[in-house]
This record gives structure tokens, C-alpha cells and sequence, in this order.
């Protein structure tokens, strides 16, 4: 095989890479996800499966990656009204730690997981808070948040959601006597 | 000739080559008053400070933050107290962002933690105590806002800059849901 040859062979082989890269990149996208991203696939219309961290390539004709955001999102929920246990008027306040537990799940059942997750929490909170009486020392309010947490997670499990960290920030009940000196700090 | 041009061809498809799947470099400045970080295929490599970095598009990414000030202010925020009276409060502050990789990894939204935070800690505080006691030590009971959020500012890479309570009134009939005082999210 002559010089002349070779350099046919290498040209013809060059443009053929080149048509294919040019071909490939007008088909895909480039998709970056960061470490606290996840990124949902799904390929002609279906889940396929949940990109880790990474560069990735996607071909946009068939594919579709929705970037979620894992990191918390802290939230104050204020002055919620109800009736205790005794039927007493009350009123709660909490601050918690929203985050997405499953992309999947939270992608395909809630528009925008933190906002539409709000409305679940409240309509939740009111009705666990609704089944007990309020206690305004601290270690009541630890032991309660951590069951309205649990109570809380349980549901927003079923929605890729989950809290973490809740605090309750407010909490008066008049069935409990009204207290003049400072609860336990 | 023929094996030099071979040779120039090939390396010219190599370079399109490492463009197309490692990416082409390019320059990225930043301000003086945001940071950053460097992430190459997903991962956090460095900070970034201000001025002028090169990335290579594609396998690389700079996420920025702004580390401005943030101000705070928020009034006429209704609390029940500890007696059962009701408080009026109002407060303003401002917080900045000290440790840029904390602070982006703190929330989706990291320039509304502080917001959240002392919301939460101004309640949580004045919920503790009763009106009298209130009305005597208001000062303290803003240093202890300030040193409550202060401690969760700190761990999420903020620092506090400024608190202050602007107004403090218990005038309200006990437990009497406040219409004018509608119950709302942080987010």
C-alpha cells in the first residue's frame, strides 16, 4: 500500500468520524448534573432510571432528563389554628427541613415538590395536632415534634418527600394553663 | 508529503474529538463580590474566587454565589406567649454568606436561610415568655434571638450581621385568630 493510499484511507475515515460526531451532536444534549442533583430519565415517554452526578450525553429526540434538586429547603410554617384534643382552641407553629427522598417519585406525583409539599404538610399538621394536647415544656414539644415528624414522613414518603429537623417554634393550647414565669428554655 | 498530511489530519480529528467529548475551554470571570465552586463530572473539585477562571465546557461547571448582604425584615408578626397573650413584633437584620460551600450545599434556596432562620428563632424565643417578662427585658431577649440564630447561621456557612427588634407590643386579646395576621410558609 502506497503513501497516496493511506492518506485516501485517513481522509475517507476522517469524515466519516466527523459526519457521525456531527450527526451524534445535533441529536443530544448535554445534561450536567452536580453531586446534589439527581437527574430522572425517561426514554420515550417512560422511567428508565436516575442519573447520578456526572456529564452526561442525551439523545433529546427520545430521552428526557429532569434535574432534581436533593438539598433541603428549610420552611416556617406559622400560626396554624385548631382544636386540641379537648376542643380547646390552639395554634402551632413548626420549621422544618423540606427534601426530596425519591426524584422518581417526587418528579411524576408533585409539579414542584417543595411548594405542593407545603400544602400536604399543613393540612397534615392541623389534623395530627388535632388529635393531641399541647404541652409548652421543651422536652413535650422535642417528643411531639419528632412524632409529627414521623407522622409527616410517612405521608410524604408515598410522594418522594420527606422533613427532617422539624421544630416547633410555637405552640399554645388554651386548654393548658396560662404560665407567668418562662417554660424551660 | 502524503504521510504528513496524514499525520495533520489525524490530528486535527483528535481534537475535534477530545472537543466533542471532553469539551471546549472557555473563561469564566467572577465579580468581586461572588464565589464559587468547580465541579468537573458532577463532583465539587475547588472554590473559585473572583476573577477571571478557565473551564472546560462540558465536564466542567462553576456554580456561583452572590455574597452580598442579605437584608432581613419582617413586620407585625403575631406570637402567642407564654400567658396566653398575644404579641405583636416586628424585626429587621441582615446576614452575609461566610463559607460559600456550605452555604450552597445549606438549601435549595441558600439566600433564604437566614430569612427562615430568624423567623424561627425570634418565634421560638418569644413563645418562651411571658408578656411581663417581655416588656422588661426586651434587650435580652433580642441578644438571645441574635445568639440563637447566630449558632444555626454559623453552621450553615452565614453569619449574622445585624438583629434587631423594630417593634414589640402585647395589645392583642389572648388567642383570638387574627385575620389581618394570616398564617404563612418561609419558602
Amino acid at each position: 500500500m502506497s503513501a497516496d493510499d493511506i492518506w485516501a484511507v485517513a481522509f475517507l475515515l476522517g469524515i466519516v468520524v466527523l459526519l457521525s460526531l456531527r450527526i451524534y451532536g445535533r441529536r443530544t444534549v448535554r445534561v450536567f448534573i452536580t453531586d446534589y442533583q439527581r437527574g430522572v430519565r425517561f426514554v420515550d415517554g417512560t422511567f428508565r432510571d436516575v442519573l447520578g452526578p456526572g456529564s452526561y450525553r442525551s439523545n433529546c429526540n427520545r430521552e428526557q432528563v429532569t434535574v432534581v434538586d436533593m438539598r433541603p429547603q428549610p420552611v416556617a410554617l406559622e400560626r396554624i389554628f385548631y382544636q386540641d384534643a379537648f376542643s380547646a382552641p390552639s395554634v402551632i407553629s413548626i420549621a422544618a427541613e423540606l427534601s426530596v427522598g425519591d426524584p422518581y417519585r417526587a418528579t411524576s406525583q408533585l409539579k414542584d415538590p417543595i411548594r405542593d409539599s407545603l400544602d400536604l404538610i399543613r393540612e397534615q399538621l392541623r389534623g395530627i395536632a388535632t388529635q393531641s394536647i399541647a404541652g409548652i415544656e421543651q422536652e413535650t414539644r422535642h417528643k411531639s415534634a419528632h412524632a409529627i415528624a414521623a407522622a409527616l414522613n410517612s405521608d410524604l414518603n408515598e410522594c418522594g418527600m420527606r422533613v427532617a429537623n422539624l421544630e416547633i417554634t410555637e405552640l399554645w393550647s388554651r386548654s393548658v394553663p396560662p404560665q407567668t414565669t418562662a417554660g424551660a428554655n | 508529503m502524503a504521510i504528513l498530511a496524514t499525520g495533520l489530519w489525524l490530528f486535527f480529528l483528535g481534537i475535534v474529538a477530545v472537543r466533542f467529548y471532553v469539551g471546549k475551554p472557555t473563561y469564566l470571570t467572577l465579580l468581586e463580590y461572588q464565589q464559587g465552586v468547580l465541579y468537573r463530572k458532577g463532583r465539587p473539585v475547588r472554590s473559585v474566587k473572583p476573577g477571571r477562571i478557565r473551564v472546560w465546557a462540558g465536564i466542567e461547571k462553576v456554580i456561583i454565589v452572590d455574597t452580598r448582604t442579605i437584608p432581613i425584615r419582617f413586620e407585625n408578626r403575631a406570637v402567642t406567649l407564654v400567658d396566653g397573650t398575644t404579641a405583636v413584633y416586628s424585626f429587621s437584620g441582615s446576614a452575609t454568606i461566610q463559607d460559600a460551600r456550605r452555604a450552597l450545599y445549606s438549601a435549595q434556596r441558600f439566600s433564604e436561610v437566614p430569612v427562615v432562620v430568624l423567623m424561627s428563632c425570634s418565634r421560638s424565643v418569644l413563645n418562651r415568655y411571658a408578656s411581663n417578662q417581655l416588656r422588661m427585658n426586651e434587650r435580652t431577649i433580642e441578644e438571645e434571638i441574635s445568639q440563637a440564630a447566630k449558632l444555626k447561621l454559623e453552621a450553615q456557612g452565614f453569619s449574622l450581621l445585624t438583629f434587631r427588634l423594630t417593634q414589640f407590643e402585647v395589645d392583642l386579646p389572648p388567642d383570638e385568630p387574627d385575620d389581618a395576621l394570616p398564617e404563612t410558609d418561609g419558602s
